[in-house]
């Protein structure tokens, strides 16, 4: 299986990372139990197979709580400002972290249900590119 | 150099979205992830993530104050430059209250010195303050500036502050 296809079944996320033995804060870009892809805004010396403790923050305004587990590297690449990790999260650190890490699986998956028309909470509009402007 | 902005791969000149304070962060998600920016040098994603993070500011200080209007946040593309503007009306942030002065460039802002961690810790961990420094970082221009009721530019001031506006732009020759 390629990375597009690999990628294109993950949930996309968005929540915060701070791996704690290098205090280095990044973010959590897609979310399975199978991978997941963080970017960090400093760089890291990691290598292949290594292990890391993290704590995963969900957005607060979602109202799941932190996930504390061990992280495996599997592999890391500089895109940009990020240093991009994949990366497979081992195990978690209590039923608390457990508890929080299926919530926000499922908070994730229902993105892939979202469509435009559904979303109520928010409207907008476009210009094509023959015109000036626009009205939303 | 930017050739595209798309909306459920449709090109536009210009894209509107008008988020109220009680959408579902999915939906924010779901929405922002429906556009995409063509152009070489630069992730789409990577500007959509900046974003991002400004809107859920905005999101976060809406429901805070119980504010009900929208969160206005337009990309527009202009001579091959994107230009993005998110305006709220959140009552603005004190700046002193960051881990770092905003007016320092990005690239001297040490994000593992003290006043980061002490952020980090007084905030629980729920906030990292480097938001605001990720869309300095990846875009060639950003300027933010505090509104007051009338829409006129003010200065922070707790009393008088009514809301935020961030412009952001990466050049034709960026």
């Amino acid at each position: 299986m390629n990375q597009i296809e690999r990628r294109s079944s993950r949930e996309k996320g968005y929540a915060k990372v701070l791996f704690e033995k290098e205090n280095i804060p990044g973010y959590l870009r897609d979310f399975s139990p199978k991978g997941c892809r963080i970017e960090l805004v400093e760089s890291i010396s990691l290598d292949q197979g290594e292990k890391r403790k993290v704590r995963i923050i969900p957005e607060e305004i979602i109202g799941i709580g932190p996930i504390i587990g061990t992280l495996e590297i599997r592999w890391l690449k500089k895109e940009n400002i990020f240093t991009v990790i994949g990366s497979r999260l081992l195990s978690v650190k209590d039923e608390e972290s457990k508890k929080n890490y299926k919530s926000l699986l499922v908070y994730y998956s229902r993105l892939r249900e979202k469509t435009p028309q559904e979303n109520k909470s928010i409207s907008g509009g476009g210009a094509p590119p023959s015109q000036d402007s626009s009205s939303s | 150099m930017i050739q595209n902005i798309l909306f459920n791969k449709k090109p536009y000149k210009k894209i509107v979205m008008k988020i109220k304070p009680q959408a579902d962060f999915n939906d924010l998600l779901a929405a922002v992830s429906m556009v995409t920016i063509e152009g070489r040098d630069i992730e789409s994603d990577h500007i959509l993530y900046a974003v991002l993070e400004l809107l859920n500011n905005s999101l976060r200080a809406h429901r805070e104050k119980k504010v009900e209007k929208s969160i206005h946040t337009e990309f527009s593309l202009d001579d091959n430059s994107l230009k993005i503007c998110v305006q709220d009306w959140g009552g603005g942030f004190d700046p002193s209250s960051l881990p770092y002065n905003m007016e320092t460039t990005p690239e001297s802002i040490d994000i593992h010195g003290k006043d980061f961690q002490k952020y980090r810790e007084e905030n629980d961990y729920k906030r990292f303050g480097i938001g605001i420094l990720v869309c300095k970082k990846t875009f060639s221009r950003f300027n933010l500036y505090f509104i007051d009721e009338e829409f006129n530019t003010v200065t922070w001031d707790t009393g008088r502050t009514a809301g935020t506006c961030v412009e952001l732009s990466l050049g034709a020759d960026t």
